[in-house]
């Protein structure tokens, strides 16, 4: 208990004991430590010698001289004692060694924020018990309620309270939206320019009051300034501003938001609005054809054909038509999916649907006459099957019908005859005219199905730079060698010399053959 | 297990550490007895975090992989003592509809005991999974559905990942940029540890949304939690569409290689077992097998990282001088080896006993990498990879880039794998700065005659990707200059600098050892900077156009729910 208050209509009285630290200060005749300094600090200021002798009084009790002043200037209420009582402790710490300053700072702090909150035209007077009791965020909060937000402010900016700074001025502008006589924007401004950009100030707050006393278009201007989504987004939402909701989520970046946002506008729009609204925003367009790509595939058939986007639809159709069982349904879709790559401009893709379709066509056509599984194969695959099973004439008329380059289809048809057996046509086909992919491959075709004595047939007719390599893969080391010198091939060479360094008498032959060849 | 990761000038550990208390913090709030269950995708990213005897601390005495149906708990042994069953999935909408299932069916049997489910979703909660959940009506059953925040990966004292193959195609060919998102969410992370990078740069639309998402995050937390003196002095944010080119040739470094033949995923590579001596496995590779709860692995799995210091000799140098390294290594090691002849006395005999295990240990790495520098060389020795190569040399060095090449339609004839074929094609595509239209379509149309049956489109997404043609690449992105705080006063003296590099969309190991090279670089014009380097992927060319296929060939079968799909294609 620190006193008594006496409180009438008009004004307010304190009654109090007097401290023992005042009283032990101010009494007449005093010899405390403290009443001693004060007299030299007196002293001090008429720049009289005087000082100097009651400081010597004090001598050894100098800290606790100074410990009384600064506590007395904390009872105090009047500012020229206060002042006249903290000059003495400051006298007194000048003939300290160590004393640490932050008892003495913290008061002159106390006391400027207790002195400002006593000022008649605020009218808190506290005691200082009271106030320590309280504690600063406490007298900032009355201080907010009466709405002294400048003082408050500024108190809590000497003594640097960043939390409460961000409190009042929510405060003030949660104020400040109540105001019915100012426009929203003229409010806005005033509480953007007043808060700017500083850091935990929660916009989306002071939204929620206007939102709260439905003033929406302020509220949607002042979420505008909340730098945090995850915050604003769902108020918005609230607010049914959806647009500004999703235009806000894009700009955070974070798709998740994005989704909460796009789940609620399909509960709320025609798909068909809905749709139409996503073309405005092309990243949450993306998105959400990312989802319908994995859980509605239909709606994206929906929102391409929106966007005239005919590419993508038949991309759409093409997908569906391998999903589908029967074949006549399959080719349904191809069709389709040709329409929209015509529409789109994309020949290419046109063209190839258009013989995909006739490939399965023609495959099925095989299959009820020949009773073998065609149906799925790629051309390339089709043309093979019908060499394996006897059937070189379809197996021709594919080749023309889908235009099978010569190359290619020379390399088809020597693997589908060697994986018949058939060496014999194999022979025959090779002398049927020049081979448009020389004789090396007929020699791999031979050697992959272990048959020797049929690849060596071929090897006179191997182009001469692929002679040695030929020869290596058919064991003939010392031939290839030759070859190799022949042609000045040191890769090769090289190659051979890996191989055979366990035959002495040949890896000397080739090393000399190196020799040879870097000489020239 | 992370002392690899303290190693560089900025301690990459702290940052695992913080991984793994959050993980086990997950744990925590799960009581009793714990059952996990996996999506197949984080088993090995989270294991490269915590061990299995960690998880085995914290109550985790089951361990499934997430597939359809009912979890075999009830039966097992132990069932009675299963509290917590806890879900770790990424936030995939295709995994949620296996979760639903998996919970109705278990749910279905019935137990005695009372069960407590609970779902964390990696690296983020979202709100469309919690939405399925929901429509499946199965949220009810979750106690807690939380996130764990494992977004980059510490893979070495100078490297991290997020091990996210779907980056590329996301941000690119979707236009969808969740994963740049995660990117901005791990760098605030990365931020709060190591403290603000003064300064970022950047190239290309996807480093610019990072750089926006980094700037705005800041303004939204606020100054208070980035308090720690900054270790790093800059960063360099890189689209991979600034560099398509250099993943398409064949790596050529060891690890490169390591990379191209035996797909090195989350630091661990995979190889035959038959070229290795039947040594004990390490008790970590135990665990690792355990953890990815695989029943049988047909394959030797070697985690490669700086912890063996032979690899970390060997990992950037070209594969051509790697044998002589080697046989260097092995001279030295018999050398050491000998020095027992000359100990005669017990106090020399002493200090070579006290060598021994190091010694032991070095022999053991020396033996492990002559073998795979064996397995190598029996590849690169083949003609297939020497005539792959050569092509490679002509388009790059662009000769005749414009025609329509002999090896390449040989190969398509020979019925080449598909993704080498598309991986060469695109080669030659981006040195000729797109086709022209007879020679893309002459390519288009023999794949899709012998390549591509069935499932054709696959090769339009792949295609985009070629520029000129159908997709258009922007090289005149302004370089972003962010100057996220003036630049420190720290003085670090004759330190030099160190830069975080982060390629969004992937870097292969070449890359990474091109970085290391200019690390090694002291006084040069580059001044001396060491490198940090993070990426969305470690990829190859090969993995990387796979990633973009629309139906990923099935590498394995692994039980993703994709694969049934799959075969019904077939």
């Amino acid at each position: 208990m620190d006193g008594l208050r006496i409180l009438q209509p008009d004004i307010q009285e304190f009654l109090q004991e007097v401290p023992d630290n005042v009283a032990g200060i101010f009494k007449v005749a005093s010899m405390a430590s403290g009443a001693l300094l004060y007299e030299a600090s007196r002293e001090f200021q008429k720049k009289s010698q005087k000082a100097d002798e009651y400081i010597r009084l004090i001598h050894d009790d100098l800290p606790n001289a100074v410990k009384q002043c600064l506590e007395a200037a904390g009872e105090e209420f009047e500012p020229n004692t206060q002042k006249s009582l903290l000059r003495a402790a400051s006298f007194g710490r000048c003939f300290l060694t160590n004393s640490n300053p932050s008892q003495f700072v913290k008061m002159c702090q106390t006391l400027r924020v207790r002195n400002a909150a006593y000022d008649f035209t605020v009218g808190i007077p506290l005691t200082l018990v009271q106030l320590n009791r309280l504690s600063v965020e406490v007298l900032i909060d009355r201080l907010i309620r009466r709405r002294e937000w400048e003082l408050a402010m500024n108190i809590s900016k000497y003594l640097k309270l960043s939390d409460s700074e961000s409190r009042i001025l929510t405060h003030w502008a949660c104020y400040q939206v109540e105001l019915k006589k100012k426009s929203d924007s003229e409010i806005a401004a005033s509480i953007k320019s007043k808060l700017g950009d500083a850091p935990s100030i929660s916009y989306s707050e002071i939204a929620k009051k206007a939102s709260e006393i439905s003033r929406n278009e302020l509220a949607v201007k002042l979420l505008d300034y909340e730098p945090r989504a995850s915050e604003q987004v769902p108020l918005l939402l609230t607010m049914s501003s959806t647009e500004a909701a999703l235009r806000k989520s894009i700009e955070s970046g974070d798709t998740d938001l994005v989704h909460t946002v796009l789940i609620r506008l399909m509960k709320k729009m025609k798909m068909q609005d809905f749709l139409m609204m996503l073309t405005n925003y092309p990243e949450a367009q993306s998105l959400y054809m990312q989802y319908c790509r994995q859980e509605q595939p239909q709606s994206l058939i929906d929102l391409h054909y929106q966007n005239d986007n005919f590419q993508e639809m038949a991309g759409c159709h093409i997908r569906n038509s391998y999903e589908q069982k029967t074949l006549a349904k399959q080719i349904d879709y191809l069709r389709s999916a040709q329409e929209n790559y015509t529409r789109s401009r994309n020949e290419f893709a046109a063209k190839c649907t258009d013989e995909q379709r006739k490939l399965l066509d023609c495959q099925q056509q095989i299959e009820e006459k020949h009773e073998v599984e065609f149906v799925g194969l790629s051309v390339h695959d089709t043309a093979h099957k019908l060499i394996v099973s006897g059937l070189p004439k379809l197996a021709e008329s594919i080749r023309k019908d889908f235009r099978i380059p010569d190359k290619r289809f020379w390399f088809l048809k020597i693997d589908a005859l060697a994986v018949k057996g058939d060496w014999l046509e194999i022979e025959k086909f090779s002398k049927s005219k020049k081979s448009p992919i020389g004789y090396e491959p007929f020699v791999h075709v031979c050697l992959k199905y272990n048959q020797n004595f049929e690849a060596k047939k071929y090897v006179s007719r191997v182009a001469p730079e692929k002679k040695a390599k030929v020869h290596i893969l058919l064991g003939l080391y010392n031939e290839a060698a030759d070859l190799a010198f022949q042609q000045k091939n040191e890769d090769d060479l090289n190659q051979i010399l890996r191989i055979c360094s366990s035959n002495r008498e040949l890896a000397t032959k080739i090393q000399n053959m190196k020799a040879q060849l870097s000489r020239r | 297990m992370s002392s690899h990761l303290s190693g560089g000038r900025v301690n990459l550990a702290l940052w695992r550490n913080k991984a793994r208390s959050d993980l086990l913090r997950c744990l925590r709030d799960c009581p009793g007895s714990k059952a996990l269950v996996w999506d197949h995708q984080l088993t090995g990213p989270v294991g490269l975090i915590a061990e299995y005897s960690l998880l085995r601390e914290n109550e985790v005495d089951r361990m499934f992989p997430l597939n359809p149906g009912r979890l075999p708990i009830a039966t097992g042994a132990g069932a009675s003592a299963i509290q917590s069953v806890i879900f770790l999935v990424r936030p995939k909408l295709e995994l949620i509809e296996v979760v639903a299932d998996c919970i109705r069916k278990t749910e279905e049997v019935g137990s005695r005991f009372h069960r407590e489910y609970n779902i964390y979703f990696v690296p983020m909660k979202s709100t469309l999974c919690c939405q399925k959940l929901k429509d499946l009506q199965v949220y009810g059953f979750f106690k807690n559905v939380g996130e764990y925040c494992l977004e980059l990966l510490p893979l070495d004292s100078d490297l991290l990942s997020m091990e996210s193959e779907v980056s590329f195609k996301e941000c690119y060919l979707l236009n969808d940029f969740t994963t740049m998102h995660y990117v901005a969410r791990a760098l605030m992370k990365m931020q709060a540890m190591y403290g603000i990078i003064p300064k970022v740069y950047g190239k290309g639309k996807c480093a610019k949304t990072v750089a926006d998402m980094i700037t705005r995050m800041r303004r939204e937390i606020g100054d208070g939690q980035f308090r720690s003196e900054p270790c790093f002095d800059s960063m360099l944010l890189l689209d991979r569409t600034c560099d398509l080119l250099t993943p398409l040739p064949t790596q050529l470094t060891y690890e490169g290689l390591i990379d191209e033949f035996f797909d090195l995923q989350n630091g661990t590579a995979k190889f035959p077992p038959e070229k290795f001596s039947k040594g004990k496995d390490s008790e970590e590779q135990q665990q690792q097998k355990d953890l990815s709860t695989e029943k049988k692995s047909d394959h030797k799995k070697i985690p490669l990282n700086s912890s063996d210091e032979l690899f970390a000799v060997l990992r950037d140098k070209n594969f051509n001088a790697v044998g002589p390294e080697l046989s260097k290594k092995a001279k030295t090691l018999s050398a050491i080896y000998d020095e027992r002849k000359d100990a005669r006395t017990v106090r020399a005999m002493k200090q070579f006993v006290s060598k021994l295990p190091h010694i032991q240990l070095e022999k053991s790495q020396l033996a492990t990498h002559t073998s795979i520098a064996e397995l190598i060389k029996e590849q690169t020795d083949t003609d297939v990879f020497m005539d792959s190569l050569q092509v490679q040399q002509e388009f790059m060095n662009g000769i005749d880039t414009d025609k329509i090449n002999s090896y390449v339609e040989d190969s398509i004839a020979k019925k080449e794998p598909l993704i080498n074929v598309l991986r060469i094609l695109c080669l030659q595509s981006v040195t000729n700065d797109g086709f022209k239209p007879k020679v893309f379509d002459f390519y288009r149309r023999e794949i899709l005659q012998t390549l591509v049956g069935p499932g054709w489109r696959s090769i339009q997404e792949v295609m985009r990707l070629l520029p000129g043609q159908t997709f258009e690449i922007d090289q005149k992105l302004p370089t972003g200059v962010e100057k996220t705080r003036p630049i420190t006063q720290d003085n670090h003296g004759e330190q030099s600098k160190v830069c975080l590099v982060f390629f969004l969309g992937g870097v292969t190991a070449a890359e990474i050892a091109a970085l290391r090279f200019l690390s090694q670089q002291e006084n040069s014009v580059y001044g001396s900077t060491e490198f940090i380097v993070a990426t969305t992927k470690l990829l190859n060319g090969s993995n990387w156009i796979e990633s973009l296929m629309e139906n990923p060939i099935p590498v394995r079968d692994d039980g993703n729910p994709r694969s049934s799909q799959q075969s019904r294609l077939r």
